[in-house]
């Protein structure tokens, strides 16, 4: 019984563990994936109604989750309460999600956001874009190719550690 | 607002912690802050005694805010040498032009910075009201800091109170003040705003859509400007505009400036902080 109770935790806990790779795979799509979202977004609202960067983000991150609207958000109240430094921006994508040069190529982008004209804006806009895009496809990529497996090779460990244990 | 678009410590400086009513910020890089209260310039000093010298921080700090960190948006605002904050402030800009296609296109390396706190002071413009009750088309001149624009605004209530529709041409979002659109201050219940309207844009369309008994406006500027008084006059509608000049003779003795006699009968002069201190009607002096 007490083998079996065993067994039983090592597959809940292997399980667990597939599925926080998954989970890591996913949320780090959908955030870089949100990210190239918001370029995009930018993009359109500049070019066509020069509305303001607070209005856009807030636009945007309106019917978005997880953690690219967390950034967002934090980006926001960054934007209304004045005047902010790079490192602001550095600590409002502060997750384990994102390496430490995504993190830095975002923080600049923040930072750089609204303080040149809409041409150089939409330049620079632009080559954020072409750095972050092939990461969120690569992210994408791997999320298909290895969080799915993850989950399914920490369900097939937690099962073989049932089986030997029972 | 302005609370807000200043760094904390020269707003503690500017108005002595809140307490003060400031009508103009001069903030110059590396210089001490200047500030004007009810029209008498003064270098604030901080706790410790020592005057406030304005650095680059400063200023990009108002700057960030004042363009509500977009300043794609206010570019042309900016290489007009201006830009329109919330609550009808204006802030006077510097630094160093940058050119495309032949035009100046933006500013860059801010040093300067004139930060005009629009106020709206009711029964200014008691000197007016026989203009209101007679009213022909008028000018209100003075140098520039001398209170124009509140006197045009008070104005603008008193004739809208009067039952004239009014159009406002509101360039620079100085006269209205207007936040989302809606009018900041009590610009009066017959009064129709055309809100960061270039003047001449402006006319054609408050004269086309709006039907206004007159149409008003702020520093009036070059014969264009003129030009386009001249033609809402043509079409039956009166005017009322401020003009940056020492006196009325200057004004018309001034070869653009001049044509504005062909049309308009009152020049309105006023003095430091406000004052009416001359009214011309043309149409007395005629008489004489």
């Amino acid at each position: 019984m007490l083998r079996l109770l065993l067994g039983a935790a090592l597959f809940v806990c292997c399980g667990y563990a597939g599925y926080a790779v998954n989970a890591h795979y996913r949320k780090r799509s959908n955030l870089l994936d949100g990210i190239v979202g918001y370029i995009d977004a930018l993009d359109k609202g500049i070019s066509y109604l020069q509305s303001t960067l607070c209005e856009l983000t807030k636009a945007y991150s309106a019917d978005k989750k997880g953690d690219c609207a967390a950034i967002l958000s934090a980006y926001v109240r960054l934007l209304e309460q004045g005047s902010f430094s790079k490192e602001d921006c550095m600590k409002t994508v502060a997750t384990r999600l994102l390496t430490g040069y995504e993190k830095s190529v975002v923080a600049d982008m923040l930072f750089s956001l609204g303080k040149s004209d809409y041409d150089t804006q939409l330049s620079d806009l632009a080559k954020f874009r072409a750095v972050l895009d092939p990461i969120a496809q690569t992210s994408k990529q791997n999320y298909k190719k290895y969080g799915g497996l993850s989950f399914k090779l920490g369900i097939l460990a937690g099962l073989a550690a049932l089986l030997i244990a029972a | 607002m302005l609370e807000k678009l200043l760094p904390e410590k020269i707003y503690d400086v500017a108005t002595g912690g809140g307490g003060r009513i400031v009508t103009e910020i001069r903030m110059r890089v590396g210089k001490p802050l200047s500030v004007a209260v009810a029209g008498r310039y003064f270098n604030p000093i901080d706790e410790y005694g020592h005057l406030y010298e304005v650095t680059r921080e400063d200023v990009d700090h108002v700057l960030g805010v004042a363009t509500k960190h977009s300043l794609y948006a206010v570019n042309s605002q900016l290489a007009g040498g201006y830009l329109s904050c919330d609550e009808g402030i204006r802030i006077g800009v510097s630094g160093e032009g940058v050119y495309k296609g032949g035009r100046l296109f933006t500013l860059k390396n801010v040093s300067s910075l004139c930060i005009r706190v629009p106020a709206q002071i009711f029964g200014c413009a008691s000197a007016l009201e026989r203009i209101v009750k007679d009213f022909g088309n008028t000018v209100i001149l003075s140098p520039p800091g001398y209170g124009k624009t509140t006197m045009l605004r008070e104005f603008v209530r008193l004739l809208s109170q009067s039952g004239k529709n009014v159009v406002v041409i509101d360039e620079r979002n100085e006269l209205s003040a207007s936040v989302n659109g809606v009018s900041g201050f009590d610009l009066g219940p017959n009064t129709d705003v055309l809100l960061f309207s270039s003047k001449k844009g402006g006319y054609a369309d408050a004269v086309r859509s709006l039907r206004p008994d007159l149409v008003a406006t702020d520093e009036i500027f070059g014969a264009e400007e003129i030009d386009c008084l001249e033609d809402i006059f043509r079409c039956g509608v009166n005017v009322v505009a401020t003009v940056h000049a020492k006196n009325t003779l200057s004004l018309l003795e001034n070869k653009v400036y001049g044509r504005l006699a062909k049309f308009t009968r009152y020049f309105v002069e006023l003095g430091e902080l406000g004052k009416v201190t001359k009214i011309i009607d043309k149409e007395v002096i005629k008489k004489c």
